[in-house]
């Protein structure tokens, strides 16, 4: 199911208004996306879940600031990379939290038909980087972000991130290598 | 320029980022080093397998019961003391009952950490064949992880059950659906460990859903009483 022009429009604002059918519409044409970024930036499927979830609350909380100047699920992964980072910051805080293996079988179904062995292949090793360099390869890589908007939600120096997009495709580029 | 000069510029190369001036000098060394053009090779493949990933991947299981009850309880505690501000914890008998489920939700961690420090500082050879036939690592984190889980969730349902007058019945209605969704998760996942007890991932699913059950009592045991 997909919400689109207009009918994203409506679902908009009657969730704006209160309505939790509206949302949970919205919820289903966009969950795909936000567990899909979660899992990579979490590289972990668990927390991946808990992430999305935390998003989704998140979302209707701030629902009222979206004014349609983008499209919700634009406005919708901005959201999601804040609550993964903000939950990355505050676990090395804590650093008392449950951490789960890596997971990969959700992404065992979600792979290009085409070269099904080589995009797992490439997950799994996304999902082996360290922190940092896994966040900007999925945001600048995987989702196309520029550099100058990675800095604004990571914090970071655009320099840096180059240096983070830098280690994490040598350390792909080495994993994956024949 | 030289390869290090080159391994410098490929990012931004290859990213078609790089000035008009380095962009040539870039592709004049790449015309006579080997080297460097199967580094770039390897890059475009990189860059073209990321972007050729699927944008959207959906969850193992539905997400929406719980979001839905999470919002529900927001919008429980925003309605009696106003919007903007969370008052979760701002009856005493909810702070003592969430001081509570914080220690032992602690307790979970750390059997979890210690199992794993253990597991992790254990001399070599003396993991898998020091266990019994069929207990595995996970399934013995597991089974530690359980016990704690058990006297969390009996201690936080009797607190829910001393206040359960004090609820609107909307909200006993969502705590309670969420309570048999995870618990039959929960049955699911046992009975299929059961029958598969050298399954690597069940145990960390099952971690997972006795933390989602205790986070969600938790949250329960805060939300306010009905105005």
């Amino acid at each position: 199911m997909s919400a689109d022009g207009d009918d994203e429009r409506v679902l908009v604002r009657a969730a704006q208004a209160g309505d939790l059918g509206s949302f949970e519409r919205l919820y289903r044409s966009t969950v795909g996306l936000v567990h899909a970024l979660c899992l990579r930036m979490s590289g972990n499927a668990a927390l991946a879940e808990e992430l999305t979830q935390d998003a989704f609350v998140r979302a209707w909380q701030k629902l009222a600031t979206f004014r349609g100047e983008s499209a919700f699920a634009t406005w919708l992964t901005r959201l999601t990379v804040n609550v993964v980072l903000s939950e990355r910051r505050e676990r090395k805080r804590r650093e008392a939290r449950i951490t789960m293996a890596a997971d990969l079988e959700p992404f065992a179904g979600a792979v290009p038909a085409a070269r099904p062995g080589a995009a797992l292949d490439l997950e799994r090793a996304i999902a082996s980087l360290p922190p940092q360099a896994r966040h900007v390869f999925v945001l600048h890589d995987v989702q196309g972000w520029e550099h100058a908007e990675i800095a604004h939600h990571t914090g970071l120096a655009v320099g840096t991130c180059k240096a983070h997009l830098h280690r994490a495709r040598r350390l792909l580029r080495e994993v994956l290598s024949p | 320029m030289n390869c290090r000069d080159i391994a410098t510029r490929l990012d931004d190369f290859v990213d078609g980022t790089l000035s008009a001036a380095d962009r040539g000098a870039v592709a004049l060394h790449l015309e006579a080093c080997a080297s460097c053009r199967e580094v770039e090779a390897e890059m475009r493949t990189l860059a073209a397998g990321a972007a050729a990933l699927p944008r959207s991947i959906e969850p193992a299981r539905d997400l929406w019961p719980g979001i839905a009850a999470r919002i529900q309880g927001e919008t429980v505690t925003q309605g009696r003391f106003g919007a903007g501000r969370r008052h979760r914890w701002h009856h005493l008998g909810a702070l003592a009952a969430a001081a509570a489920a914080l220690v032992v939700v602690s307790s979970i961690v750390t059997t979890l950490i210690v199992a794993r420090r253990d597991a992790a500082t254990a001399p070599a050879g003396s993991g898998r064949r020091g266990m019994a036939a069929g207990v595995t690592s996970a399934s013995l984190e597991l089974s530690q992880a359980r016990g704690t889980y058990e006297a969390a969730r009996r201690q936080l349902l009797a607190a829910l059950d001393a206040r359960r007058s004090s609820l609107s019945p909307a909200t006993l209605k969502v705590l309670d659906e969420n309570v048999r969704i995870i618990d039959e998760a929960v049955h699911q996942m046992e009975s299929a460990l059961a029958r598969d007890p050298g399954n690597q991932e069940l145990p960390s699913l099952l971690v997972t859903a006795y933390r989602q059950e205790i986070d969600m009592l938790q949250r329960a045991a805060g939300l306010p009483a009905r105005g």
